[in-house]
């Protein structure tokens, strides 16, 4: 599915756009992910492309990379049907990230650093029209069928995996 | 007359507008034991940018799974009239003679479509409440017996209704996501025509619990039970959420994917008219997370589907049911 009206964006100009948003609607917010941030850089992928972000003299810097190019950690990973599934409630983030589908490498600060990242976009994006905007355009333009998959099944897994750690923590007297 | 109430909008200038809600719900109970869900509602005025329209269009299938979806758009892109709330691929709108509200579901990237037509199915007395609602109050209409027609279409297989069961009701009023405030709310159906209706205003722990509402619908007749004549069991337990929407808001949430809900809830009422006791067992939940437009703050509304059993005593006879229910549990 395209979206014939709206430019075809890479994974970079994607971020800078959103970031651009959230800047003019809650600038303070911004300058909450730029503090998270710090001085440290990180490698964003989205299917096979690629981009460096980091902060440089108090403003977003963004490198595009080659396609499919090696990440140094701190990096996150993963492609648009997995972001397709989680938007559409099919997924959890949780279990995204245990079957592999969103790579996610680096320090444990790194990676809780870029978790409470995504976290302020998200909020954000709640509140800010053209946040929402861009993100709707950003989807329409990346394949994103299948989005059910096979999420009976792995919810009835999941569902006999959390029952068995429930028992476990009622025996061990960890639940009130 | 119209038999359906109209959309309550803040006037300019007013000072609660920046609170203002606005929702329209129509649940449909198919003979095989499926519910499905259609609501839109509107978070803040229209004066405000960032305020939007939410609309929700979802089905429990008889494996417990949640088709359908939802849109969010901007207030101002949703088509609104005195009677309708209408976005790209989700609508509920009363007909301009008043008599019949109209639900359309255009969702075919989740496989979901629908064109339904609901109609009272009795003369029922209307009734308007207001409350007292965390910072603001809240306002509830029902039409709580329905006859639905028309067609489904879900993965492409059609299903066509024909005098199906339905619930509808509008609540508006003045809030914040995020405030400590909640409901607990429920449908029941149950053959061949009683409909137990059931609500009461909590806070989010479910702790301090307002007055109990409860009716039961016998045909023509309304019975309505007193707070006082009302009990009210629950037991909760840990359940997994099979769907959370929308997707971006449940992966900031991820606390929220198990929580305590009614597994379990038992209804008892007397008067010197009726006496009932309904069981609802709880076999699936979705959960829908509102964020507040205007500042941070979420509401959790956690939709329960599963049968529910009547046992009522009704001018001198015993009535024995066993039907389909839906139970909202906010947080």
């Amino acid at each position: 599915m395209s979206n014939d009206a709206a430019p075809v964006l890479h994974l970079r100009g994607w971020i800078a756009a959103l970031f651009a948003a959230l800047k003019a609607a809650e600038p303070q917010r911004a300058e909450a992910i730029r503090r998270l941030a710090a001085a440290d850089c990180a490698r964003i992928g989205l299917d096979s492309q690629r981009v460096r972000v980091d902060f440089h003299n108090g403003r977003l810097r963004l490198i595009r990379l080659r396609d499919d190019a090696p990440c140094r950690p701190p990096f996150g990973i993963t492609d648009s049907a997995t972001v397709a599934a989680i938007l559409s409630g099919w997924m959890e983030l949780g279990e995204a990230v245990r079957l592999d589908r969103i790579a996610l490498q680096g320090s444990a600060d790194a990676v809780m650093r870029i978790c409470a990242i995504v976290e302020i976009l998200v909020d954000s994006s709640t509140r800010i029209p053209a946040m929402q905007a861009l993100s709707r355009s950003f989807l329409a333009q990346r394949p994103a069928t299948g989005s059910r998959g096979d999420h009976a099944f792995r919810h009835a897994a999941a569902a006999r995996t959390a029952g068995r750690e429930r028992e476990l923590l009622l025996r061990a007297g960890l639940l009130g | 007359m119209s038999a359906f109430d109209t959309l309550r909008p803040p006037l300019p200038g007013d000072p609660s507008g920046a609170a203002y809600k606005d929702w329209l719900h129509l649940n449909v109970f198919l003979p095989d034991g499926r519910l499905a869900l259609v609501n839109l509602s509107l978070h803040g005025p229209g004066w405000d940018t960032r305020s939007r329209a939410v609309g929700v269009a979802m089905l429990c299938d008889q494996d417990g799974d949640w088709l359908g979806g939802i849109e969010i758009a901007g207030h101002a892109a949703a088509r609104t009239g005195a009677q309708g709330i209408l976005l790209d691929t989700v609508a509920l709108a009363v007909s301009p003679d008043g008599a019949t509200l109209h639900a359309s579901v255009r969702r075919a990237g989740d496989g979901v479509a629908a064109d339904l037509v609901a109609r009272p199915a009795q003369r029922l007395p209307s009734v308007e409440m207001t409350a007292a609602f965390g910072a603001g109050w809240i306002g509830w209409t029902a039409v709580p017996v329905l006859e639905v027609s028309g067609t489904l279409r879900l993965d492409g297989a059609g299903i066509v209704l024909n005098g199906a069961r339905g619930y509808h009701d509008h609540n508006w009023g003045r809030w914040f996501w995020g405030e400590d405030a909640a409901w607990e709310w429920g449908a029941f159906m149950l053959p061949p025509d009683l409909t137990v209706v059931f609500a009461r205003g909590t806070d989010k722990a479910h702790r301090r619990l307002g007055p109990a509402h409860l009716s039961l619908v016998c045909g023509p007749r309304v019975i309505a039970f007193t707070p006082g004549q009302i009990t009210v069991a629950l037991e909760r337990g840990a359940m997994a959420i099979r769907r959370r929407l929308p997707g971006a808001l449940a992966a900031i949430h991820p606390d929220r994917g198990m929580p305590e809900l009614p597994l379990r809830l038992v209804l008892k009422a007397s008067s010197s008219i009726a006496d009932l006791e309904l069981s609802f067992a709880a076999r699936s939940a979705a959960q829908l997370i509102l964020a507040e437009p205007t500042r941070p703050g979420a509401g959790f509304i956690n939709e329960l589907a599963g049968p529910c059993r009547l046992t009522a005593r009704l001018d001198g006879r015993t009535i024995r049911a066993e039907g389909f229910g839906v139970f909202e549990y906010v947080e």
